[in-house]
């Protein structure tokens, strides 16, 4: 530009120019202002319209204080300055979410006298310190499956559209995986608030059909003599959903068992392995294996600590947060402690150094990953942590031996524990040597009092991972939002005499139809609403 | 606060605004009807990064396909085209 005003920072991003207009904070609304749809069916669904009054076009930001899907769907111009928002969200709860409306700054007066402002050539303005600039903390796109509803019961009631809305519910509620998963942005914000504008849109359509013969004379040996009729009943239910985002946790486990080399002793051949997930869990399923030389490098230098060496246990902070799950987002466990048997096994929670525990289901009633369980001694128990905060490991480095009886001599059994920041995930790291008490399979037990093997690391070739627990992530998904159903019927004869057809029958179709539009990038922006409070 | 940029207080000291933080900045926010096709220029935008979003305004009932627009950016230039509701489009640079 040739005259004017720009502000850059020093990746030469704009801050404020004369040429655009930043957007400025113009009203918070706490409650809508008015509830349009409210069912808890279909998962539950909720449509509010807030009433925001701004004299140009508003940018809603708003707060999602559930764990449901949340979204913009559209915006109506009421009058002049007078805008409604209608914004949807999944789930039960009855809490609501706040909007913050932002808008450029001739939405909107200020009345302080010391600031600075900024125009543009056409005399408006552009940038006005009196008023609060949107701070975007980071901006994303995000893009929705295809599908919210893979598979469902098609029998609904093919008379008049009959079936209850109970029934209806779960033939038509959004499957509980049919997410896609974004990196958490923003991260730094106080009080996350976000735009986000539904665009994806989806429809699931099931068909019935019923069709009856009806004898008001005679009944003989499956057909009718006399005056009858025959009727035919269609209906198809359907059910529209809108794209949403949500703060969720993706599972990382509870048992996933990725490739890894375990070459404590050189041994460097790798066993892949398939995570498969269902409804019912995941599981692993071992591919074969693969040399890809991939040297692990043992951690031996780092704190050394001793203590007890016999039915002892060490106690010790974490130097991040080390998030241990169960199979379900809440019995999940950020600890920033773990506890290391002399004994060989890990707690969470508590720490134990019993050897009646080693394999117990019940004792000690905390979760417990079981790798490397024997009644042992301890000699030395190393610490090391690498790496830069948030991509560091810690690694705790056991060596003793795999009788509790010896007492001198080399340590006969070594393994490594290794945690790491970034992805929330443990290794499990042996020296591939025949110990003893070793079974070959290690149970993992669940949280607190949980007597549920969660899963099992498995023993060859002695390279494993575990990595329990969740990541958090940013997740678009979908939103029920209307529903309904269109049916015909045909009384399709009438006849006097012998009909030899009678009975009936019933059958249907999901899904009978099915579409998604608007799968596009679309985009998600974040900032802290607690600069606007 | 880096040794370089702009901080604004207002009168009672309060930062407003500080060159620290990035911020997006609203190139445009502009109706487009449904059915049409419009194509913009902004200079600014030339070689920064832009960031682009939709809202549809008005809406038809739900009961109908609402497809969004799809938009483009050609170096300083916004085309919007192929939408049948009528559509707030917000254009974002930094």
């Amino acid at each position: 530009m040739s005259y004017g005003f720009l502000a850059t920072n020093n990746n030469n991003q704009v801050l404020v120019s004369s040429d655009t207009r930043n957007l400025h904070f113009i009203q918070k609304l706490t409650t809508p202002f008015a509830v349009d749809l409210s069912s808890d069916y279909f998962g539950g669904i909720r449509k509010w319209r807030y009433r925001a009054t701004v004299k140009t076009a508003p940018m809603p930001f708003f707060t999602m204080p559930t764990s449901d899907f949340y979204g913009v769907t559209q915006i109506t111009q009421i009058d002049a300055n007078t805008w409604d928002i209608e914004v949807v969200r999944s789930g039960t709860s009855t809490t609501v979410p706040e909007l913050y409306i932002f808008a450029d700054p001739r939405g909107v007066d200020a009345t302080e006298a010391y600031g600075m402002i900024v125009y543009n050539e056409d005399g408006t303005k552009s940038f006005d310190s009196r008023l609060r600039p949107l701070v975007a903390f980071g901006a994303s796109t995000v893009n929705h499956p295809s599908v919210p509803k893979a598979t469902s019961n098609y029998v609904l009631s093919a008379k008049y559209c009959e079936a209850s809305i109970d029934s209806r519910s779960g033939v038509f509620q959004p499957d509980a995986n049919a997410f896609n998963s974004y990196p958490i942005i923003g991260a730094a914000a106080v009080k996350p608030m976000y735009f986000f504008a539904s665009l994806a849109q989806s429809e699931r359509e099931s068909f019935s059909y019923q069709s009856e013969d009806d004898c008001d004379g005679v009944d003989a040996y499956g057909g009718c003599i006399g005056f009858g009729r025959d009727y035919q009943w269609w209906s198809w239910y359907w059910c529209f959903y809108r794209g949403g985002i949500r703060i969720g946790y993706d599972q990382i486990g509870p048992i996933e068992v990725t490739t890894h080399s375990s070459s404590i002793l050189g041994l460097t051949q790798t066993a892949n392995y398939q995570t498969y997930c269902d409804d019912n869990g995941c599981s692993e399923q071992f591919t074969g294996y693969t040399n890809n030389y991939t040297t692990y490098t043992p951690v031996e230098n780092g704190s050394t600590f001793f203590g007890t060496s016999d039915d002892g246990y060490w106690s010790l902070a974490t130097p991040f947060a080390i998030w241990c799950g169960n199979n379900d987002n809440t019995a999940a466990i950020s600890t920033n402690v773990i506890n290391i048997s002399t004994n060989g096994y890990v707690t969470f929670g508590s720490g134990n150094g019993s050897a009646t525990y080693i394999v117990s289901a019940v004792n000690p009633s905390y979760f417990k990953v079981m790798f490397g369980g024997g009644d042992r001694r301890a000699i030395a128990l190393y610490v090391t942590v690498q790496g830069s905060a948030p991509n560091r490991t810690v690694t705790y480095r056991y060596e003793g031996y795999k009788n509790y009886n010896n007492t001198t001599g080399p340590a006969d059994i070594k393994f490594e524990i290794r945690c790491y920041e970034n992805n929330r995930s443990i290794d499990f790291i042996d020296d591939g040597t025949n110990w003893s008490g070793w079974t070959g399979i290690t149970p993992v037990y669940g949280a607190a009092s949980s007597t549920t093997q969660i899963g099992t690391l498995q023993s060859t070739p002695f390279n494993l991972r575990i990595a329990p627990g969740y990541v958090k992530k940013m997740q678009a998904g979908w939103i029920p939002h209307t529903f309904g159903c269109n049916w015909k019927y045909e009384k399709d004869s009438s006849f006097i005499g012998i009909d030899t057809g009678g009975g009936g029958s019933t059958g249907g179709s999901w899904p009978y139809s099915n579409e998604t539009i608007n799968l596009i990038n679309n985009a998600v922006i974040i900032g802290d609403a607690s600069y606007y409070d | 606060m880096s040794t370089q940029g702009i901080r604004l207080y207002d009168a009672s000291g309060n930062v407003t605004y500080d060159s620290d933080t990035v911020t997006w900045n609203q190139v445009d926010f502009f109706l487009v009807s449904r059915d049409s096709t419009v194509s913009k220029d902004y200079l600014i935008i030339s070689g920064r990064e832009v960031i682009t979003s939709q809202i549809f305004v008005n809406a038809p009932p739900s009961d109908r396909k609402a497809i969004a627009f799809d938009i483009t950016r050609n170096n300083y230039t916004i085309t919007v085209s192929g939408g049948n509701v009528d559509a707030l489009i917000l254009v974002l640079m930094r």
